[in-house]
């Protein structure tokens, strides 16, 4: 197998690890993508000279707020100096106010105060290092020894910021981050790709181009499966309700119920239909459709091409024949009335061609201010809000999905009881500001939409709250009308949005949460966590500029994801210590398979999916094993499960058994070349006599079942092969002496042909050498497999 | 023609047979328990009100601070004082004689999440396991329902695997997933021989085994422990079919208290977390709060009825507790916001009840308490969610190694909240 030894794979130039470093620039943009540094990325590789820079190889490049980060921060300002110097602290009326570590941002906000503060001096001395030792009425008395290293270290910081901050043109950081780590290679990576987004295995054309274009194939074939693969939609859904949860609405008539028909008087329009049984699948479909409609939006913002930005600024929605029927829309556009996966743009509420006004008359405009998902009733829905809320929650969750912001992390800090005894605290106290001032602006472009998410105009906002808008903009009064559309316009333009698809899209492919800057410096991790967090904070930040550059296209996006060692890292070299352990803890290409996705694959590698008695499949929402296999409800639970638990070890055994059982014979019931499992060998092959196919058999198991290309030395196929004759030689002498019978069990026969139904020559139920139960035994072990159960 | 022996064909070709391996189950050989054995207990559960409740409408009474009573509305038992509003009185009259209340509990947030999580691993941020998590990975993480986690926080950050039970009628196909008709227990037939299926577990643990002597990677290195962690207690989960209740619930909180204890009398499961919301009370917090509160109050009181019935209640350890407090004052909807000073309740083997530790004064601040004796006492120590969970590690059992790897910020106090020797 083809595999990288960089962090990195071809066609991920981002994250190609040329290091060197240079001085200078501008650090104002504290709130930038790339720490506030304005780092020019096509800097020549190492050693070389760029715009009169000089350039270090890997590894020697330290960068200014690296240092800061590690010589000054950790090891005493942010004890001895922060305890007094924080927004709340003694000093916090002085000009020196550093920010904690629960604020976004901080290290590089606290970089820019100190070089603004170096600037003081008294009689040629910085002011700070003159403070830091005692001297000039430090409230704060002698806090630094002038000859110890702490002060050095400080001098050591000033002297960087007075000559321009040290910055590696690339980042010497996730070079280091990422050596010894052995990548997947596209071959590997091109299985799971197919696997997860489209739930099959890799057709022979995407093979082919694979072998012929390595890593540079992967783009081409993720934008192919967007494009084509219908299994797609599904996947895409997923990935997005990971987060959205919007999907909490399916089911009875959850969604409908947000809706009055005092504003949509035909969202019962099922009602009229006669027949019970009519009636309510149409129910069914007008609520699930209505529930999935933020979701579908998605889809056909992606499936179309169009930039991802527009989830939030699309001033239209989309809608399938049964909630067209529920907005009362116009359903001439669609060809069949019942088919549930036709999706078509809308806009509600506007005037039907045709029927224009004439011209200058004026007549209200009831168009509706379509904003994305914003608008979409199961996204209000979804975050309810109350007089009290005043749509914090609403606010909350679109900072956290859109803006990369989350406010519940800044109100982890330490509060007060004296701050929320205080008068409308979320409004004068800073201790609450720090967190409202954020989301509440927020919270007021919500304005026209009520508890539940109903519209409803407004023409003000509460006057004892901070004034609709985002950040420091406010939201011109003449703008409340289309409140949420100006949002969304707003979103879409902050650089931060990029940055918050990245995070929502790598969760739902990875099921891994981005990482969290560690708060607690006493924690025996706190340093290689740190520099955990700082090289994926960095490499995150760096894809999002490049889906930026891609005009946000969501195919760049799932490209530029699977091509990062943080979806590739499959192995380190050996060796590693517990703190280099810490460091790579998140890294590693394992997934445990949620429910759907395990329904997916089995029913790809084997060709018949996993049901009950009735046909029901058993993995997927709102069917038995669903919740207990890790499944998510986007209502009581919402987290899949990481790790097997034993009742999911047990059902994962009785998969296997009862798809070895089904899948065996009905395969062995094709003609060699439809086979999907045993094309290279017959039920008849004996070991002894049919070595050679029964060897290539098993080989070519081992690529479709466990995706691992291997040839006859490998220790892994000798394992095989010992326990497919094993089963049979055990199975022989059972047979011999009467402990077994020479037939199969009932379930695992096949007496007619699997795809036509025809009834077999000769139907296989008779076993009399053991052949088909010891190649069900191969099948069931490797469905229970490491590689099979986990992506 | 002689069957041959198994496992010893197995060793003779280099295959280990599935057994302890590395990680978890090395440190579970090493410790109180082996592989294949069951629990006998304690058995650590945690009830969550989620939304923060407000603890001056039943075990923090004010009546300066609540509309629903007044003086004669507190009622004292023992050690402990209650209002006695909506049902309290069938819980506290059931439970004062084993109850402890700590009051004046200062979680510092706001933030549902925040409190959520500070209350159940006693720490604010993200990285710390549920205290009933730390007690499963302790005791037995292999045990097939060791960690029922129910409740909306209940993290575990890879120390043992959640489960969770949505659906128990399916639990008896689960139990036998090598018989081709579980549900009828007179047939006993299976897919595969009974040999077949050791040369399959065999297979699969030495594919296990050798991708664990190959990979460095921690979260790849974890996984694969992991799942050979839950191979090993997998076969247990049949014992669990001998005690479930016949009427079994249909869905909800019922049935999940239902399975984790039949789990817990079968010895197959340690801990468990549940969860009921309703205590977010911006509006009318009185009537708002009776309700949830009866409803938590009522499912604490079921789950120890079936405790009882299963002759395991004296081997139950629980702790209660919410996001935070409600304001010492009621908004406009009658109702009242976030407060960061709450209470905790716990009862059970090992905690001495009929007491309350800690106090709040007449607006709702939190008093401090003397470290030694805790009394109250202006240069004490004001109580967090970590006092409490210093002394529940300490009591739960927790291994050396899981209290190195998710350290506390305190220390159990000397004088000893939960009135552990």
């Amino acid at each position: 197998m083809n595999s990288s030894k960089l962090g990195v794979v071809a066609g991920a130039a981002i994250l190609v690890a040329l290091s060197g470093c240079y001085e200078s620039i501008d650090i104002d943009d504290a709130g930038g993508t790339s720490g506030g540094i304005d780092v020019d990325e096509d800097e020549p590789e190492g050693g070389e000279s760029s715009g009169g820079v000089e350039l270090d190889g890997p590894g020697t490049c330290l960068e200014t707020a690296t240092y800061f980060r590690e010589q000054v921060w950790a090891p005493f300002m942010s004890s001895q100096c922060y305890a007094c110097h924080n927004p709340l602290g003694q000093a916090k009326h002085t000009d020196l106010v550093l920010r904690g570590n629960d604020v976004p941002g901080h290290q590089e906000a606290n970089i820019a105060m100190i070089r603004n503060i170096a600037r003081l001096e008294l009689e040629g001395e910085s002011l700070l290092l003159v403070k830091a030792r005692g001297d000039y009425e430090h409230g704060g008395g002698a806090q630094l020894d002038p000859g110890g290293e702490a002060y050095a270290a400080l001098e050591e910081l000033l002297e960087q910021l007075d000559e321009g901050p040290t910055v590696c043109a690339d980042d010497a950081d996730v070079f280091e981050y990422f050596q010894g780590v052995e990548m997947m290679g596209p071959e590997e990576t091109l299985r799971r790709v197919t696997i997860a987004l489209a739930g099959r295995l890799p057709t022979e054309l995407e093979r082919e181009l694979v072998e012929a274009g390595g890593d540079d194939a992967i783009g081409p074939i993720i934008d192919g499966i967007i494009a084509n693969d219908d299994a797609f939609g599904t996947r895409l859904v997923e990935i997005f309700n990971a987060t959205l949860h919007t999907e909490k609405f399916i089911g009875g008539t959850n969604a409908l119920d947000l809706l009055t028909e005092g504003d949509y008087p035909n969202k019962n329009w099922f009602d009229a239909i006669t027949d019970d049984a009519a009636r309510n699948t149409a129910r069914s479909r007008s609520n699930t459709a209505l529930a999935r409609e933020p979701l579908e939006l998605i889809r056909y913002i992606v499936r179309e091409g169009r930039p991802l930005t527009e989830i939030v600024t699309a001033n239209y929605t989309v809608a399938n024949p049964y909630l067209a029927q529920v907005y009362g829309l116009d359903t001439s556009v669609f060809v069949d009335m019942e088919d549930t996966r036709d999706w078509q743009p809308f806009v509600i509420g506007a005037p039907v061609e045709g029927e224009m006004p004439p011209e200058g008359e004026e007549v209200e405009d009831t168009t509706f201010p379509h904003a994305g998902v914003l608008t979409t009733p199961a996204y209000l829905g979804r975050y309810p809000t109350t007089d009290t809320n005043r749509n914090r929650l609403r606010a909350q969750k679109t900072l956290e999905y859109f803006l990369a912001t989350d406010v519940m992390s800044l109100g982890a800090r330490p509060l007060s009881t004296d701050a929320v005894a205080e008068h409308n605290p979320t409004l004068n106290n800073p201790q609450c500001t720090s967190c409202h001032e954020i989301m509440d602006p927020v919270a007021g472009a919500f304005l026209n939409y009520n508890d539940i998410g109903r519209r409803r105009p407004q023409e003000s906002w509460y006057q004892d709250m901070m004034a609709p808008g985002l950040g420091e903009e406010i939201m011109p009064s003449d703008e409340y009308g289309r409140s949420l559309a100006w949002l969304g316009e707003r979103i879409a333009d902050d650089v931060r949005f990029s940055r918050a698809m990245v995070d929502m899209v790598f969760y739902g492919l990875t099921g891994q949460h981005v990482l969290r800057e560690p708060t607690d410096p006493s924690s025996p991790s706190y340093g290689p966590e740190l520099e955990a967090f700082h090289v994926q904070d960095r490499v995150f930040s760096d894809l999002a500029d490049e889906f930026i550059a891609s005009g946000y296209d969501f195919g760049s996006l799932v490209t530029l994801i699977v091509n990062s060692g943080y979806y590739r890292a499959k192995n380190v070299e050996g060796g590693i210590d517990e703190l280099r352990a810490a460091e790579l803890a998140p890294l590693g290409a394992v997934r445990l398979s949620s429910p759907e996705q395990f329904h997916r694959k089995v029913a790809a590698v084997t060709g018949y999916t996993w049901t009950d008695d009735g046909g029901s499949s058993l993995l997927t929402r709102g069917r038995p094993l669903h919740l207990m296999y890790g499944g998510v409800n986007s209502d009581t639970v919402l987290e899949g499960y990481e790790q097997v638990n034993g009742v999911m070890s047990n059902i994962i055994s009785r998969m296997a058994n009862e798809m070895a059982c089904r899948a065996t014979a009905a395969d062995f019931a094709r003609d060699p070349e439809d086979r999907l499992l045993f094309p290279h060998v017959e039920a008849s092959a004996i070991p002894g006599l049919d070595d050679a196919s029964i060897e290539a058999n098993i080989l070519y198991l081992h690529e479709r079942v466990l995706g691992e290309t291997i040839t006859a030395d490998d220790p892994r196929f000798n394992d095989t092969l010992f326990l497919f004759e094993s089963v049979y030689e055990d199975g022989l002498s059972g047979i011999a002496v009467g402990e077994y019978p020479a037939t199969l069990i009932a379930p695992c026969r096949q007496s007619t042909h699997p795809e036509t139904g025809d009834p077999l020559e000769v139907p296989i139920v008779d076993d009399p050498d053991y052949t088909v139960r010891a190649w069900m035994a191969v099948v069931s072990a490797m469905l229970g497999d490491f590689q099979f159960i986990y992506e | 023609m002689k069957r041959r022996n198994f496992f010893s064909w197995m060793a003779g070709a280099g295959l280990c047979a599935a057994g302890i391996g590395r990680g978890a189950l090395a440190d579970l050989a090493a410790g109180k328990r082996v592989s294949g054995g069951t629990y006998d207990g304690p058995f650590f559960v945690h009830f969550a009100a989620d939304g923060g409740w407000d603890p001056t409408g039943f075990c923090d009474p004010h009546t300066n601070l609540h509309r629903g009573y007044d003086e004669s509305g507190i009622v004292s038992l023992g050690g402990i004082r209650y209002a006695n509003v909506g049902d309290n009185a069938a819980f506290f009259e059931r439970f004062a004689d084993r109850l402890l209340i700590v009051n004046g509990l200062d979680v510092t947030t706001n933030n549902h999440a925040v409190g959520r999580r500070y209350v159940s691993t006693g720490k604010q941020d993200e990285t710390h396991p549920h205290w009933a998590a730390l007690a499963a990975g302790t005791h037995g993480p292999e045990l097939p329902l060791a960690y029922v986690a129910e409740a909306s926080q209940s993290a575990s950050e890879g120390v043992v695997a959640r489960s969770r039970v949505s659906n128990s009628s399916v639990l008896a196909d689960l139990s036998f997933p090598d018989r081709v008709n579980p549900g009828n227990v007179e047939d006993l037939s299976t897919y595969q021989t009974e040999p077949a299926l050791e040369m399959v577990s065999a297979w699969r643990q030495s594919r296990l085994d050798r991708m664990a002597q190959e990979q460095h990677l921690p979260r790849i290195d974890n996984a694969i422990d992991n799942l050979a962690v839950a191979r090993s207690g997998s076969n247990e989960l049949e014992l669990l079919q001998s005690y479930l209740p016949e009427a079994l619930a249909a869905t909800g909180i019922e049935q999940q208290m239902q399975v984790a204890l039949a789990a817990y009398a079968a010895g197959i499961a340690i801990s468990a977390t549940f969860g009921m919301n309703g205590f977010d009370t911006h509006q009318n917090n009185d009537a708002n709060q009776d309700n949830a509160r009866a409803s938590f109050f009522g499912a604490i009181m079921r789950f120890w009825d079936e405790a009882e019935r299963l002759g395991v209640a004296d081997r139950v350890v629980m702790s209660i507790g919410s996001d935070f407090g409600r304001t010492n004052r009621y908004n406009g909807n009658n109702g009242k916001d976030h407060w960061p000073v709450t209470s905790m309740m716990l009862m059970g083997q090992g905690i001495e009840g009929n007491r309350m530790v800690g106090a709040t004064d007449d607006e709702q601040y939190a008093l401090r308490v003397d470290p030694d004796t805790l009394a109250l006492s202006e240069d004490g120590v004001t109580l967090t969610p970590a006092h409490v969970h210093a002394e529940l590690r300490k009591l739960a059992g927790v291994s050396d190694a899981l209290q190195a790897r998710f350290p506390l910020p305190v220390e159990p106090l000397p004088g000893s909240i939960l009135g552990v020797a």
